[in-house]
């Protein structure tokens, strides 16, 4: 991979640095570097690469989504969206927030690829249809995926943002009647970074492009092209609902006792248990709440073949097995006792050699009846003798 | 058994197929089906065993009930060849017959019961031996004993003359089997006073697990005499059975006989045992709770046929020597079952029982113990013949 | 034939005497303790129950979870198992409560190697470690019935199962690293080492708050002694380590063994002796 670092982001529309306060900034800066799972004597590294590098052009294709992520990002609070695409990112296009419309707005997105060819980070938002020539998204009379086609090549990183994006998403539900497809799918053999979330969280999206700022070079990824900062580990193990579980203390229904008391939502079909996200951790909307802090179980957006495909309220199957907050006791009985079942066969098998050993006995006690002694042949019962 | 016997064999009289050998048969098979789930499936599926009873039915009935049934052979070999007590010596065939299938399928089970069966030549292989390993001593050694008893079979194969259509000319391995048959005798006496005491001295490093009515350093001792009077009551038993199937002549004075060394066997046995538990200082537990119960039934079922032997009427019944033949076997099929299995304890409570599968197998095997025997006596010259006949003259 | 008869009763006799009552001239010693053993102190006063030395034991032994609730929601061993070796289990009584460890014991003179036919189960002769090998085992399992503390367990919901039980993490020694379980055990209440330090450690606790403790450190001397010792506040037979007198079992069976076969001489004498009295009455049959 390129680095960023060579190359200056000091072109573009935004405003400097400056505006933003210093102190504010480097706690920016450290907010990201907790995001990212690094010391906050990170942070002015950080700072110092979005100083001395400029800002990052970023171009932002929407197609089959809903707007939700960009939503989400326009909801972060710290920095706030003005001050992130003003002064810490340069976003160059982006249907939902550019200033003009029309051939204008086009007009900006071929000067930027023109200008910034092989220096933007591209994100993309929401699934790509590929049935029917892939009419169901045409954007200035071009379908989304020869857009897509048409703009990824010059990017020097590409980012998935949210599920339908990074995986297909609601559109991709069944039956799937566009044919919606992942960006990482189109795009096969150049790596996509996938920040999935029904919406993503906004702080994951900004410290992987603050992080790809800063190092020159994409943050590690899972299985999935998930940045591992963010999607290292499952929601269980994060949850403040947690103790719960392991003590076994759950809600049965909406609304029950111990919905009411916080008890733990996996038996109203919570996913955490097979979602790996951090929510948990960097919860949403600065209000340091999740969908599971305010009673509503996960539903497992950040999860290929979980979100929007396992029914709601189906029990999560549980990747990581610990153990609960009870013990075994010292002398704990197992093992298998007596059954009906096998009672009887062992009863028939003993009374059966019973049954016979009395019988022969019986028929031995006739056969020598007064004759004691005698070791004469004798058929036990009517057998001929020769 | 050898040209100079007293007594002469011949095959079984009537067909081979009858009620009997049909409903062994199909016991067999439906053994053979439950011994193919286990070998799919694994032990954990068919049986019950588990983590604190590691030995449960199929080796406490198939190794240690049914070698001891298939130790008449042993007992009866010591009378005949050691003490020359030539009267016994009609019996010997049947049981040879009996202990060669009773050990062969002894040794089945156990490969049944082995968890990692392919890995059983282990047995054979020097490097592996451990010579600490008290079942080591035991497999070796009632492998040597089964090859032993079938090798003791061989005269009456050979004297079949004609097996599966092929005319075998019996000369030169005659004469070699009978220059050796010594060899072979001794064996038979030796291996299983060997490999019997070490069936109890496996027990002997259970230590605590074992409860301390049956955990003992006598084990040996009491594991040779309960499987001589095995031996003795299957011998027993199985004349009667075979001649009331038959109508082959009863053996009532020779049984009698019989009975009476069993008797003071077990009163010896009983002797020793409990003047182990005096030196032990162990009679308050003996009657205390289930293992006491155990302990004293155990004890009750070797008193019962000494005092049934006791008297010359009933010794030489027919009926009673069958009676006393049963208790011999249960008594000392229940104090190997005890000490296997019932007061075999993991210190922490674990329960036991056998599956469904696990007992369908043990009556499979009977019934493929029971083909056989029907089909072996059927074809070759094993039970005696129904008049005592010197050989020669039969020739 | 009388004599015959008088005198085979009569060796029958000795050899019955000295297969039931070894003359303990033959008695092997137990086996001692070899300076460089490695093992485990677990102190039941400092264990909080937190169940991490269940958890890292399964992680860094790759070890499958073992449920025991309907749902299968935990992994929740009731004991040892073929998927659990390394357990934490509550004793509970009145007001007073302790947890205790359960896992191999790495005996000094361990039974289960004694009774292995086929050298499955190994000593390590320098760390002690008792090591299993599947590829050699046979699967009689003689071991479980032989272990006093009833550790080695088998998969039985396998086809062709193995014996499994812990092995001191040895593929974690190899590499200079402690066992998972020492790891990750946060307040230090199981404490990995040489057994000799931490016999030291154990006496050093007991003096220093003797109040505190059952005062004995279980595994010094029971079984023969252990390469795991236990500190606990309660008496040990109720944390289910049994009371076992100091001489290992396998010190017992294999003097027996030994004293019976040794030099297979009575096996030879006795074969000696049927050979000649089966000969005589042999050709005997045949003059008659």
């Amino acid at each position: 991979m390129a680095t960023a670092k060579k190359f200056s982001y000091n072109s573009g529309s935004g405003k400097p640095l400056a505006d933003l306060s210093r102190r504010q900034f480097i706690k920016f800066c450290g907010c990201v570097a907790a995001a990212l799972g690094m010391p906050a004597s990170m942070a002015p590294k950080i700072a110092r690469a979005i100083e001395q590098g400029g800002r990052l052009p970023v171009v932002w294709l929407s197609f089959q989504g809903c707007t939700g992520c960009t939503e989400s990002l326009l909801r972060s609070t710290h920095p706030t969206l003005e001050k992130l695409i003003f002064e810490i990112i340069s976003l160059e296009y982006h249907e939902t927030l550019n200033a003009g419309a029309g051939i204008q707005a086009e007009a900006a997105l071929k000067e930027t690829l023109n200008r910034d060819a092989g220096r933007f980070v591209l994100v993309a938002e929401g699934a790509i249809p590929l049935a029917d020539k892939g009419v169901y998204v045409r954007i200035n009379e071009q379908a989304g995926v020869d857009l897509l086609n048409e703009v990824a090549p010059k990017a020097l990183a590409v980012i998935a943002i949210g599920s339908c994006a990074s995986w297909g998403g609601i559109p991709s539900a069944g039956p799937n009647p566009t044919g919606a497809k992942s960006v990482g799918s189109i795009l096969e053999g150049r790596p996509v970074v996938n920040i999935p979330g029904c919406p993503p969280n906004p702080y994951n999206f900004l410290s992987t492009v603050l992080y790809f700022a800063t190092f020159g070079k994409l943050p590690e990824l899972d299985a999935h092209n998930r940045p591992k900062f963010a999607y290292g580990r499952l929601i269980h193990e994060n949850c403040e609902r947690r103790p719960h579980f392991d003590a076994g203390r759950f809600a049965k229904a909406f609304g029950d006792d111990g919905h009411r008391k916080g008890f733990c939502l996996y038996k109203l079909g919570c996913k955490g248990p097979e979602t790996f996200a951090n929510c948990q951790v960097v919860k949403f909307g600065d209000v340091e709440a999740s969908p599971i802090s305010i009673g509503h179980p996960c539903f497992g957006c950040t999860e290929s073949g979980v979100g929007f495909e396992k029914p709601m309220f189906q029990r999560a199957d549980i990747q990581r097995f610990t153990p609960p907050a009870f013990y075994p006791h010292v002398f704990e009985p197992r093992g298998e006792g007596v059954t009906p079942l096998t009672a009887a066969l062992g009863g028939v098998a003993f009374g059966g050699a019973i049954g016979a050993g009395y019988a022969l006995t019986n028929r031995l006690f006739k056969a020598t009846d007064g004759k004691e002694g005698a070791d004469k042949p004798k058929g036990g019962g009517a057998h001929e003798d020769e | 058994m050898q040209k100079g016997a007293t007594y002469s064999y011949e095959p079984s009289p009537g067909p081979l197929w009858n009620k009997a050998f049909a409903a062994a048969l199909a016991i067999a098979s439906t053994g053979a089906l439950a011994i193919l789930l286990r070998l799919f499936f694994g032990l954990g599926f068919s049986t019950n065993l588990n983590d604190g009873h590691p030995w449960g039915l199929w080796i406490t009935w198939d190794v240690l009930v049914g070698t001891g049934l298939g130790c008449g052979g042993f007992g009866l070999a010591l009378l005949v060849y050691a003490l020359d007590k030539r009267e016994f010596s009609s019996l010997m065939r049947p049981a040879i017959l009996t202990g060669a299938l009773g050990y062969s399928f002894a040794g089945f089970s156990v490969i049944l019961d082995l968890g990692r069966y392919g890995n059983v030549y282990h047995l054979f292989m020097p490097s592996h031996w451990q010579f600490n390993s008290v079942l080591f001593e035991v497999a070796l050694c009632i492998m040597a004993y089964t090859l032993i008893l079938w090798i003791e079979l061989v005269p009456a194969m050979l004297e079949r003359k004609v097996i599966l259509g092929y005319r075998i000319r019996p000369n030169i391995l005659e004469r070699w089997l009978y220059r050796l048959l010594f060899v072979v005798l001794a064996l038979g006496m030796l291996l299983p006073i060997m490999h019997q005491s070490s069936l109890g001295s496996l027990l002997i490093i259970a230590g605590h697990k074992v409860h301390p009515l049956w955990q003992s350093i006598l084990f040996p001792a009491y594991f040779l005499i309960s499987a001589i009077l095995m031996g003795y009551g299957a011998v027993v038993i199985e004349c009667y059975l075979t001649s009331s199937l038959y109508g082959t002549p009863f053996e009532v004075r020779t049984l009698g006989r019989l009975s009476g060394i069993a008797a003071w066997l077990s009163l010896f046995y009983l002797f020793v045992r409990l003047e182990d538990l005096t030196f032990r200082g162990l009679w308050a537990e003996a009657l205390e709770g289930w293992p006491g119960m155990l302990f004293v039934v155990e004890n009750a079922l070797y008193v019962a046929p000494i005092w049934i032997v006791a008297n010359k009427e009933r010794r030489n019944n027919a009926g009673w020597q069958f009676v006393a033949a049963i208790l011999f076997i249960a008594a000392s099929a229940l104090y190997r079952f005890n000490t296997y299995w019932f007061a075999y304890n993991a210190h922490v409570p674990w329960r036991y029982f056998p599956s469904f599968l696990e007992i369908l197998v043990v009556i499979g095997l009977i019934g493929m113990e029971v083909v056989l025997y029907l089909a072996a006596i059927h074809f070759f010259p094993i039970l005696p013949a129904s008049r005592p006949v010197l050989a020669s003259s039969e020739k | 034939m009388r004599m015959n008869r008088r005198g085979f009763l009569q060796t029958l006799a000795i050899g019955g005497g000295a297969l039931s009552a070894p003359s303990f001239a033959n008695a092997r010693q137990d086996k001692a303790l070899s300076p460089g053993a490695l093992g485990l102190l677990y102190d039941a006063t400092k264990c909080v129950g937190c169940q991490a030395c269940v958890i890292a034991c399964k992680e860094v032994n790759g070890m499958p979870p073992e449920f025991s609730d309907p749902d299968h929601l935990w992994d929740a061993p009731l004991g040892l198992s073929a998927s659990t070796r390394n357990v934490i289990a509550l004793y509970k009584e009145g007001g007073r409560h302790s947890f205790v460890r359960q896992s191999c014991m790495h005996c000094v003179d361990p039974a289960c190697v004694s009774a292995c036919p086929v050298k499955a189960l190994t000593k390590e002769p320098k760390t002690g470690v008792v090591h299993y090998d599947a590829g050699t085992c046979i699967g009689c399992r003689y071991c479980m019935v032989a272990c006093p503390f009833n550790v080695p367990k088998f998969e039985w919901g396998s086809a062709y199962g193995k014996i499994v039980k812990c092995q001191l993490c040895d593929h974690l020694l190899a590499k200079g690293e402690k066992p998972g379980c020492s790891s990750a055990c946060p307040t230090g209440a199981i404490q990995f080492g040489g057994v000799q330090k931490l016999l030291q450690e154990a006496h050093a606790r007991l003096k220093a708050a003797p109040g505190a403790y059952y005062p004995k450190v279980y595994g010094e001397k029971e079984g023969g002694g252990t390469q795991v010792i236990f500190l606990s506040a309660l008496p040990f037979e109720k944390l289910g380590l049994p009371d076992l007198p100091d001489v290992s079992s396998a010190t017992l069976s294999e003097t027996i063994m030994h004293t019976t076969y040794k030099g297979f001489g009575m096996p030879i004498f006795l074969f000696a002796l049927f050979a000649f009295i089966a000969r005589r009455n042999l050709q005997k049959g045949k003059e008659e």
